[in-house]
Formats: C-alpha cells, sequence, structure tokens
C-alpha cells in the first residue's frame, strides 16, 4: 500500500543522508540514543510531508531543518538546556599553540553542550562544511551577519574550552577581531 | 584590496565551499600573499577550522541505525494504512448507525402501521350525530378537524348520514352527506363546503344544475361571494332532504 514512488524517495533520502543527519543530531543533543531517535522523527516526518520537497537538490538542508525544529521542539518540551553566557567572549581568542593539540571528543561535546542552541547549531552546521553561510542563514532564519556574528562568538567559545592559548604570546595580551584594522 | 576588506572576505573564504566569486577569492589570495598580518589571521583561522571541523564530523554512526530507519519508516507506512482503515471503519460505523437510525425513524413515522387508538376513535364519533345541526356540524369541525367551516343551513339535518373531511382536487374540504330512504326510492347528496381560501369561487356560475348524468346530478349553491357548496347527488331530486320540504 502507500505509494510507491514515494517510498524509493524516502528510502533514497536515508540512503543518501542518514549519516549526517545523524552526526548532526549527535552534536546537537551530545548523546547516541537521543541522537538515532531525532533522526528517526525526523525522516518520519520528511515521508509524512515528502511533498513540501519541491527540490530534490535541496534534501539536505531540509533534511537538517527538520531535525533541528523536532530538536527545538524537545528542548522546549524539557527545559534542561544548561548554557554559558556567550556576551563576554570576544571574536577572536588568544593565538593558537604550535603545534595544535589533538581535541578531546568528550571536551568538544562538552563545549558544544554549553553553546546556546542558536551558537551552537551555525558552528556545527558550518563544520559540517557543505553548508554554506546562505544554508545556515535560511535554516535558522536569520540575516548572514547575524549568523557570522553568531560563528565567531561560538568559535570563540570552543577556541577557549579546547585550545590552550600559546604561552609566547599570552604576554602580548589577547587579540580581538579588529586588531590590525 | 586592503586588508579591512581582505578580513571580511575571510569569513567567506572556505576552500570546501567556495563561497567567494572566484575573482575576489584570487584577489585575496594576492593580498594574502603581500600582508602578512592578515595571512597570519587566515591561517589563524584555517588552523582552527582544520583542527575543530574535522572533530566535530568525526561522530562514529551506529551500526545498523540505516536498517533500522528503513524499518521504521515502512513500519510507520503500514501503521499509516491500518489507520487510515479504522478512520474508514469507524466512518462506515457511523453512516450506517446513522441510515439505520434514519430508516427506523422513518418507518415509526411514516411506514408503521398506526396502531388503532380505541378511545381517540370512539371519542371523535360518539357525539358526531347526538344533535345534528349546522351548528352542531361546524363545532364538531372545528374541535376534531380544526378546520372553521359553515354548514349549509338549507338541509334537514335529520338526514345528516355522514361528515368529515374528503379529498377534492388533493385539497381537504368538509363534506357532509344527506340520506333519506322513501318507499319511492333513495335521495342522496354528498355536500362538499369550498371556500375561497382553496378555490377560486368567484368564476363558479351561480345555483343552477350544472350536470346531469341520467341518475346524478350536480349543484352549486353560493352562500357568499367567499363560500360554495357543491352538491352530488342521485334521485330525481334534492328537495325531499331539504328543510322547507320537511317544514310542509
Amino acid at each position: 500500500m502507500g505509494t510507491p514512488g514515494r517510498q524509493r524517495t524516502v528510502e533514497q533520502l536515508v540512503e543518501d543522508h542518514y549519516a549526517a543527519l545523524y552526526r548532526y543530531a549527535y552534536r546537537l543533543c551530545g548523546a547516541a540514543a537521543d541522537a538515532e531517535d531525532l533522526t528517526q522523527e525526523a525522516f518520519l516526518k520528511a515521508q509524512a510531508h515528502l511533498g513540501q520537497l519541491r527540490d530534490p537538490g535541496r534534501a539536505k538542508p531540509w533534511l537538517f531543518s527538520i531535525l533541528r525544529n523536532a530538536y527545538l521542539h524537545r528542548v522546549r518540551a524539557d527545559r534542561q538546556e544548561r548554557r554559558v553566557p556567550l556576551d563576554e567572549v570576544g571574536d577572536l581568542a588568544e593565538p593558537l599553540p604550535e603545534p595544535l593539540p589533538p581535541v578531546d571528543p568528550a571536551r568538544l561535546q562538552e563545549a558544544l553542550n554549553e553553546l546556546p542552541e542558536v551558537f551552537r547549531t551555525p558552528i556545527i552546521l558550518y563544520y559540517f562544511e557543505d553548508f554554506s553561510y546562505r544554508d545556515i542563514a535560511d535554516q535558522m532564519d536569520l540575516p548572514i551577519g547575524t549568523v557570522m556574528s553568531r560563528l565567531a562568538r561560538a568559535k570563540a567559545h570552543l577556541r577557549g574550552r579546547l585550545l590552550p592559548p600559546a604561552p609566547a604570546l599570552l604576554a602580548d595580551g589577547p587579540r580581538r577581531a579588529t586588531d590590525g584594522l | 584590496m586592503d586588508c579591512k576588506t581582505a578580513r571580511l572576505l575571510l569569513d567567506f573564504h572556505r576552500p570546501r565551499v567556495g563561497e567567494l566569486p572566484a575573482d575576489e577569492a584570487a584577489a585575496l589570495e594576492r593580498h594574502l600573499a603581500s600582508c602578512p598580518e592578515c595571512d597570519a589571521v587566515n591561517r589563524d583561522a584555517r588552523r582552527l577550522d582544520d583542527c575543530v571541523g574535522p572533530s566535530i564530523r568525526d561522530v562514529p554512526v551506529p551500526t545498523r541505525l540505516r536498517e533500522r530507519l528503513l524499518t521504521r519508516l515502512k513500519d510507520e507506512r503500514r501503521a499509516k494504512v491500518h489507520r487510515k482503515l479504522a478512520w474508514a471503519a469507524r466512518g462506515f460505523a457511523v453512516a450506517t448507525a446513522a441510515a439505520l437510525m434514519a430508516a427506523v425513524i422513518l418507518w415509526q413515522v411514516y411506514l408503521k402501521p398506526t396502531k388503532v387508538n380505541l378511545d381517540q376513535a370512539f371519542d371523535t364519533q360518539r357525539d358526531k350525530f347526538d344533535s345534528p345541526s349546522p351548528e352542531h356540524v361546524e363545532a364538531w369541525f372545528q374541535a376534531q378537524r380544526h378546520v372553521t367551516m359553515v354548514a349549509p343551513k338549507q338541509f334537514d339535518y335529520a338526514y345528516l348520514a355522514e361528515y368529515d373531511l374528503a379529498m377534492l382536487q388533493g385539497k381537504p374540504v368538509p363534506k357532509l352527506v344527506f340520506q333519506r330512504t322513501e318507499d319511492t326510492g333513495i335521495t342522496r347528496a354528498h355536500v362538499f363546503v369550498l371556500n375561497q381560501e382553496q378555490f377560486d369561487i368567484q368564476t363558479l356560475p351561480d345555483d343552477r344544475n350544472l350536470l346531469d348524468s341520467g341518475g346524478q346530478h350536480l349543484d352549486i349553491k353560493k352562500d357568499s361571494p367567499h363560500r360554495a357548496y357543491l352538491i352530488v347527488y342521485d334521485g330525481d331530486k334534492l328537495d325531499p332532504l331539504m328543510r322547507d320540504i320537511q317544514a310542509q
């Protein structure tokens, strides 16, 4: 029963995007079980509303957008987000050390979890690298300038949490984004 | 290109995404080659991206996740079909129940033979002929049939045999039957009481014998511009049923 063409398309969407969608979900919520639930929920919604996907070439941002909405719905329901304020975070932190130490996965997820969702989503999408600023702005329904501002703050947060500053440069004090301009 | 423009464009200078037009990317590359400060900022940003990006993307995907997703989607499609069938079944059940109820009501109201109410039948008939007179007949029509009518005064009500509503050209009209039996024969008259509300009285001809088919006659007696009596009778003449004849 059902629509064979639609089934094939949904299955094709799973084949093409399930891994990326799961990774995105994992980085958003920080737990494997929740990520799998979110991925499943996103594909179920995609199956139910497949007619809304006019351009098959935009399937990936469409699926990511569905997943984000599902995540936000859960977060609003749970009210469990614990976040750090980013008002005090500068656009750029201290210079990076040479060489860069390896990033600890647990600390990375912890640092992501500390970010409010409006900062976490753009940084995750940014590092997935298939998404342009325009894509991120569309998904979040924000101006590109706002996206870039949030990205800068989120990057600074990750940098501060994951990468210690170069000791030799610390004596000169922290740099700002406007240094040298 | 100056440093300010270069710093702005650096954010869009992502080799894997390619958000900068080729000419702007080339101009930026030229600037970076000639400006150590901007180049340092760019390399710093790229180093951060090259360090954090792969780590963010490095999420192990659970084994058989793809199979579980496909199975769940398939189950949901089946469940959706079942839900639709269940709704259709509910809808069919509701429609059937409604149709049955309508049929029962229709049968009760229109098709089921009416049970004889003996008391009511007796009440409507028992005093019908207690004291036959025009006033008595008029009162009976008013009480039992809710019809206001004027009974013909020229008839002798001692010969009133029956009266009630009767259909005339599809309309219920009061009808009185007078009958007198004598050695010479039976005189019977069916009197229909017509009014202007139901029939066009004014176009009726005045008091005359309209039809004579041998054994039966049709007379019109106009009592007023708004009322007439249509009288069908057999026998030679109507006189034996009339009041003034009785008085003689």
